[in-house]
C-alpha cells in the first residue's frame, strides 16, 4: 500500500482520478482445447514462489489452495475429468474464465447458499465461481458483518460463510497473479505515448522498457508547458494504477534484485512496476521474466509454444533462486507431495491390521504374519520418510505444529509397538501398532485441512518464541513421546478389556500377564518422557517468559499426564489397584493425554497461543464418549462377573 | 505374637509416609489442575492462580471445601520426605527412586522459594533511554515525595499489602516525621475509572470535586486493572485536603502544606535493579513477505553503579542474567513520536536455575529406576522364548 502512495506522490495524486482511456484486460473467453502435458505440469509445479515466509514450489501453492477450497488436492469436473492441483492452477492463471466454471468451492451447508441468495439445489456440494457470482456482493456484506462477531461466538453457518468469503478472495488473488501480465494500455487517444511506445496497445513490459523516456515526458510537462502531454501522462498512469490494483495480493514469484532494500522478500509483478518507476537499478532479469510471462499469455493456446516459453521462464527463475540458495528443497517438496506418503502409510497400516486379523483365524500360516509385519514396517518407514523430508524442507526438528505432533506421535507409537512385538513375540503389539498407526494417519489426513485453513500451510513459519531448534528438538519431541506412551498404554488396555469381555484365551494366564507387563512398561516409558518434557518446557519458559511454571493451560495439560501416571504407578505399588483397575486407569490415561494434547488448545487461553486450534472439538468429545462407554462396559462386566475373586495382582 | 505398641508419633509417621496419602494428594492436585485450568477461561490466569494454586484452601461462602495448591504441595513434600526417604529401603536398586524423590522435593522447594521471595514485573525502555527499576504487573503502591527540594530525594512508599484490605469502609492512617501531614487512605477499588459525577451512574465512595470512581469489573488479565483509592490529608493545624488516587493517572496529586510541596502518586510497585539498562537499539525481523515477527532483540548497555558499561544482546530465549535479576525480551512497540521501545520481563528469583538442576536429577533417577525394570523385562522375555523353544524341540 505504501508503495502505491509513492507512485501517487510522483504524479500529485492524479492516479486516483477516473480513467480517461479505458484499459484493456483481454478478457475474452479463451478455452483450453488440449490437455496439459506432463513436462508442462512438471515445469510449472517446480516453479519457486515465496509464500508464508518461505520459498516453496508452485505445486504446494496449488495443492494447498485446492485443498482449502475443495477439500481434496484434486478436482473432479462435471464431465468426470479429474484435474491435478497444478493443472487446476495453470487453468486459473492462464484460462481464468474457464477456471471460473470449475466446481472447486465446497459448500457443506445449504444455509450458506441461502444467506448469499444463491438457490440451493440440496444435492450439490461443489460450486464454481460463476455459480456463486450473483451472490458475491451479498457474501462480501455477510462476511464483513460476521467478522465483527467474536470468533468464539460464531455458529457453524457463520464460520462457513467467513471461510467461503476468504476462499473467494484467495481465488481472485490467484486469478490476479497473471491478470497483470494480460494487461495492455490503450494509447490511441494519447499520441505522445503512442509515438513513444510505438504501439496502440502495448503491454506492461513494453512500458517498463520505456520507463525513463516516459518519466522524461512527465517531467517536461509538469510545469504546464505541454498540457496535452500532462493529460496523456494522467491517463497512462491512471491505467497503470488500475493494473497495479489487479496484483495487490497475487503470487510473489520474482526474486528481488541485489539492489533491493529488502533482500529477503520476493516481489509480485506489481512490485517490479513500482521499482522500475522509482528508479531501482539492475532490474534486467525481473523485466525479462515479466516479458516471458506476457509472452506465455500470448501463446497459451499453442501447447508446444507455451511449453517452450514456460521452460525458458522456469530456467531463468530457477537459476535466480539457486543463486540465492533458495531452490534446493523445491524438488524435494514436490516429490514429498507427489509420493503422498502419509495416506499410503495409512493404507499399509490398514492392510497390516487386516492381515493380523487373518492370522488369528489361520495362526499356522506364518507367511501371513510376516507379510503383516512387512506392511506395518512399510507404513512406519513411509511415515518416518515423510517426517524426515519435512524436517529437511523446514530445517526444523520433527515437531513444530499440531499436525506434526500427529505424525510424530503415530510413528512413535508404531515404533514402540514393533519393538515390543519383537521382544515379546506374543502377536499382541503388532495389531495394536497397525490399528493405532492407521487411526493416527487417518486423523492426520483429516486435521491437515484444519491446520492449512488456519495457518495456510502445515509447514508454516513459526512465531519468534519458537525460533529455537534446541528447545523444539528436546522439549517438544520428548513431550510428544510422553503423549505417545500414554496413548499406547491406553491402546493396550483396550486390548486387555476386549479380550476379557469376549473371553479371548480365557484360561491363558500368561497372555494377560504379558499384556499387563507390556502396558506397565509403556506407562513407565510415558511417565519418563512426560516428566522430562514437562520440566524441560518449564526450563524453556524460564528462558523465554521469565518463569519456570505459570499454570498456563498447556503446562497444566502436561502436568496432568505426569500426575495421572504417578497416581497409577503409586496406586499399583500400594496395592490399591490390580490388573483390572490398572487397565481402566490406563484407558483414563489416554483420555488425560487427549485432554493435554488437544483439549487445552481448544480453550484458546494462555501464552501458548501458537498452539490454539479449533475444529477438533467434535472428534475429541467423540473420543471421550467412546472411552467412557468402554470403561463403563469394562466395569459393568466386572460387576456382572460378581467379583469372582480379586483381579490378579500385576506380575513383576 | 504380641501386637507392637504404636505411638502417636509412629502413627503420624505412617500416615505421612503412606502410599494412600501420596495417591490422594496427587489426585487432589490433578483435580485442582483441571479446575484451575478451566477457571482461567472466564477469570484469567492471575485469579486462577490465587484461588487454586497459591492458596491453602478453596472456600465456598467462607467454608473450606477443598485443599488448595499450597496445602497439597506442602503435604506432598512431607509425604515424599517421610515415604520416599525415611521409610524407603536404602538399597542400591532404589537409587533411581531416591534420586527422583530428591529432584521432586527440590522442585517443590524451588516453587515455594519463588512464591515467597521473588519479585517480577516489566521494564519498558525507549531507544537511547535508561532505567534502573522495573514495575510490578499487578501490585500497587502509593509513593510520596517532596517537590522542589533537591536534598529530599527519598520517597516514602506504602506497599500493596497495606492498600488492598482497604476495600469497603476500611481506612488506614499513615504518618511520618518527614511529612507535615497525616495521610488517610480508604476505599481501595481493584479496577475503576474516574468520571465526572452525573445523574446516570453512582460513584463508588464519596466524590471529590465533582469526580468519582466508576467501579469496573476486574479484567481477566489482571495487569489491565486500574486500581483507585480515596486519599485525605490532615495537617497539624487541622486543614484537610482530599483527592482520588488512580493507577492510570499520568500526574501525581500535588499538595502544598506549610510552604512545602509534595507529590502523592498511586502507581505499580517499583523494584530497583542492581544496575541500569540503556536501550541502544531494538531490532525486529519479520518472516519474508509477512508481518509476523521472526525474531526481536534488544541491544542494550548494562551500566554498573560504578559506571562500567557492558554491551549485551537480549533476545527471545536468551535473557540477561545478572546480579540476581533476569531480563527477558518480552514485547516491543513505538511511541506516538515514532520512537521504538522494548519491553522486558524482569524477575528477581533466587531459585531461578533450580528447576534445571532438578530436571537432570529426576531424569537420571527415572532412567535408573525404569531402565533396571526394562532390562529385567528383556531378560525375562528372552528366557521365556528359550523355554518355549526348548519345549518345542522336545
Amino acid at each position: 500500500m505504501s508503495k502505491h502512495k509513492n507512485l501517487n506522490s510522483m504524479f500529485g495524486g492524479i492516479i486516483a482520478m477516473l480513467l480517461v482511456c479505458a484499459p484493456s484486460f483481454a478478457q475474452e473467453y479463451t478455452k483450453r482445447t488440449f490437455d496439459w502435458d506432463a513436462e508442462t505440469i512438471e515445469l510449472f509445479q517446480t516453479l519457486p514462489v515465496q509464500a508464508d515466509g518461505r520459498v516453496k514450489p508452485m505445486d504446494s501453492i496449488a495443492g494447498l489452495n485446492l485443498l482449502i477450497f475443495n477439500g481434496k488436492r484434486t478436482l473432479k469436473l462435471e464431465d468426470g475429468t479429474r484435474l491435478s492441483a497444478p493443472e487446476w492452477l495453470l487453468d486459473v492463471m492462464f484460462f481464468p474464465e474457464q477456471a471460473k466454471t470449475y466446481p472447486c468451492f465446497r459448500i457443506q451447508s445449504d444455509e450458506v447458499l441461502v444467506a448469499i441468495d444463491i438457490p440451493a439445489t440440496g444435492k450439490r456440494a461443489w460450486y464454481s465461481y460463476n455459480d456463486l457470482l450473483p451472490g458475491l456482493e451479498r457474501l462480501e456484506a455477510q462476511g464483513s458483518k460476521i467478522s465483527a462477531i467474536d470468533s468464539k461466538q460464531r455458529n457453524a453457518t457463520e464460520r462457513q460463510i467467513i471461510k467461503l468469503a476468504r476462499d473467494i478472495h484467495e481465488f481472485k488473488d490467484l486469478v490476479g497473479a497473471m491478470a497483470i501480465a494480460r494487461f495492455t494500455f490503450n494509447t490511441e487517444s494519447t499520441p505522445t505515448f503512442q509515438d513513444l511506445l510505438g504501439e496502440k496497445r502495448p503491454g506492461i513490459s513494453h512500458l517498463l522498457e520505456k520507463a525513463a523516456a516516459i518519466q522524461a515526458v512527465v517531467a517536461s510537462s509538469r510545469d504546464g508547458a505541454n498540457p496535452a502531454d500532462f493529460n496523456a501522462a494522467q491517463a497512462l498512469f491512471g491505467q497503470l494504477d488500475n493494473a497495479l490494483q489487479l496484483n495487490q495480493h497475487g503470487l510473489t514469484f520474482l526474486p528481488p534484485p541485489a539492489t533491493a532494500t529488502d533482500q529477503d522478500t520476493w516481489w509480485r509483478l506489481a512490485d517490479l512496476i513500482l521499482a522500475r518507476f522509482q528508479g531501482v537499478p539492475d532490474l534486467e532479469l525481473q523485466m525479462e521474466l515479466y516479458a516471458s510471462l506476457e509472452q506465455l499469455e500470448q501463446v497459451k493456446t499453442d501447447p508446444e509454444a507455451f511449453k517452450s516459453g514456460l521452460r525458458a521462464f522456469h530456467d531463468n527463475i530457477v537459476a535466480a533462486a539457486e543463486a540465492r540458495g533458495e531452490y534446493g528443497k523445491i524438488p524435494l517438496e514436490v516429490s514429498l507431495y507427489k509420493a503422498d506418503v502419509f495416506w499410503n502409510s495409512l493404507y499399509l497400516f490398514m492392510l497390516g491390521f487386516l492381515l493380523c486379523g487373518v492370522t488369528w483365524m489361520a495362526p499356522r500360516q506364518r507367511w501371513l504374519w510376516w507379510l503383516a509385519w512387512a506392511c506395518v514396517l512399510g507404513g512406519f518407514t513411509l511415515d518416518v520418510y515423510g517426517i524426515t523430508m519435512r524436517c529437511i524442507i523446514r530445517e526444523r526438528p520433527p515437531v513444530v505444529t499440531l499436525y506434526d505432533t500427529i505424525l510424530f506421535i503415530t510413528s512413535s507409537i508404531v515404533l514402540v509397538s514393533l519393538l515390543m512385538e519383537w521382544l515379546t513375540k506374543q502377536r499382541i503389539a503388532l495389531p495394536v501398532a497397525a490399528i493405532l498407526g492407521a487411526a493416527g494417519m487417518f486423523f492426520a489426513g483429516k486435521y491437515e485441512l484444519e491446520e492449512i485453513k488456519s495457518a495456510g500451510d502445515t509447514m508454516a513459519s513459526v512465531v519468534a518464541v519458537l525460533d529455537t531448534n534446541y528447545y523444539l528438538a528436546i522439549h517438544v519431541t520428548t513431550i510428544a513421546l510422553g503423549y505417545a506412551g500414554g496413548l499406547l498404554a491406553g491402546g493396550l488396555a483396550h486390548v486387555w478389556v476386549l479380550a476379557k469381555l469376549f473371553g479371548f484365551r480365557k484360561n491363558d494366564k500368561s497372555f494377560y500377564q504379558g499384556l499387563t507387563r507390556m502396558t506397565y512398561g509403556v506407562v513407565c516409558f510415558s511417565l519418563l518422557f512426560a516428566v522430562f518434557g514437562t520440566i524441560m518446557g518449564g526450563v524453556w519458559a524460564n528462558d523465554s517468559w521469565g518463569r519456570f511454571w505459570g499454570w498456563d493451560p498447556k503446562e497444566n495439560g502436561a502436568l496432568l499426564i505426569c500426575l495421572w501416571f504417578l497416581v497409577v504407578l503409586h496406586a499399583r505399588m500400594g496395592g490399591y489397584i490390580r490388573e483390572h483397575g490398572f487397565m481402566v486407569m490406563c484407558i483414563l490415561g489416554a483420555v488425560v493425554v487427549s485432554m493435554s494434547w488437544w483439549g487445552v488448545n481448544l480453550l484458546s487461553v494462555g501464552l501458548h497461543s501458537y498452539g490454539f486450534t479449533s475444529g477438533a472439538l467434535f472428534a475429541l468429545i467423540t473420543f471421550w464418549a467412546v472411552e467412557v462407554v468402554f470403561i463403563l462396559i469394562s466395569v459393568g462386566q466386572r460387576l456382572v462377573d460378581g467379583w469372582n475373586g480379586p483381579s490378579p495382582p500385576i506380575a513383576k | 505374637m504380641a501386637k507392637k505398641q504404636t505411638t502417636f508419633g509412629g502413627a503420624l509417621f505412617r500416615i505421612f509416609s503412606s502410599f494412600w496419602l501420596c495417591c490422594l494428594l496427587l489426585l487432589a492436585l490433578f483435580v485442582l489442575t483441571i479446575f484451575g485450568t478451566l477457571y482461567q477461561i472466564d477469570n484469567g490466569l492471575h485469579e486462577a492462580k490465587e484461588m487454586f494454586f497459591h492458596s491453602w484452601w478453596i472456600s465456598w461462602h467462607g467454608i473450606p471445601i477443598f485443599p488448595g495448591g499450597l496445602l497439597c504441595m506442602s503435604l506432598l513434600c512431607i509425604n515424599l520426605i517421610c515415604g520416599g526417604f525415611v521409610r524407603i529401603k536404602w538399597r542400591l536398586r532404589n537409587t533411581g527412586v531416591l534420586l527422583v524423590h530428591t529432584g521432586i522435593v527440590l522442585l517443590l522447594l524451588s516453587g515455594l522459594t519463588k512464591i515467597i521471595t521473588s519479585e517480577e514485573g516489566h521494564l519498558s525502555v525507549v531507544e537511547t533511554d535508561s532505567s534502573n527499576f522495573f514495575e510490578s504487573y499487578t501490585l500497587w503502591e502509593v509513593a510520596i515525595w517532596e517537590l522542589n527540594n533537591p536534598g529530599a530525594t527519598q520517597e516514602l512508599v506504602i506497599p500493596d499489602y497495606l492498600l488492598r484490605d482497604l476495600s469497603d469502609d476500611g481506612h488506614r492512617t499513615f504518618s511520618s516525621p518527614d511529612l507535615p501531614f497525616d495521610l488517610v487512605l480508604s476505599n481501595f477499588l481493584t479496577n475503576c475509572s474516574v468520571l465526572p459525577v452525573g445523574p446516570n451512574w453512582k460513584p463508588a465512595g464519596a466524590p471529590v470535586e465533582g469526580y468519582g470512581f466508576l467501579l469496573n469489573k476486574p479484567e481477566v488479565e489482571s495487569e489491565r486493572n486500574d486500581a483507585g483509592l480515596h486519599a485525605n490529608i490532615t495537617t497539624a493545624d487541622g486543614m484537610k485536603q482530599e483527592a482520588l488516587l488512580w493507577g492510570a493517572q499520568r500526574q501525581p496529586w500535588a499538595v502544598a502544606v506549610d510552604g512545602r510541596s509534595f507529590a502523592i502518586d498511586m502507581r505499580h510497585a517499583r523494584y530497583m535493579m542492581p544496575f541500569t539498562i540503556r536501550l541502544d537499539d531494538f531490532i525486529k525481523e519479520d518472516h519474508p513477505g509477512m508481518s509476523m515477527a521472526k525474531s526481536y532483540r534488544s541491544k542494550v548497555t548494562q551500566i554498573s553503579p560504578a559506571g562500567t558499561e557492558r554491551p549485551v544482546l537480549i533476545q527471545m530465549n536468551e535473557p540477561l542474567r545478572e546480579g540476581g535479576v533476569v531480563l527477558f525480551q518480552s514485547s516491543f512497540g513505538s511511541t506516538q513520536g515514532g520512537r521504538e521501545y522494548s519491553v522486558f520481563s524482569v524477575v528477581s528469583n533466587p531459585s531461578d536455575k533450580w528447576p534445571e538442576y532438578c530436571l537432570w536429577v529426576i531424569t537420571l533417577g527415572l532412567l535408573l529406576a525404569f531402565g533396571r525394570r526394562l532390562f529385567a523385562f528383556i531378560r525375562t522375555q528372552s528366557q521365556r522364548r528359550r523355554t518355549l523353544a526348548a519345549g518345542a524341540s522336545k
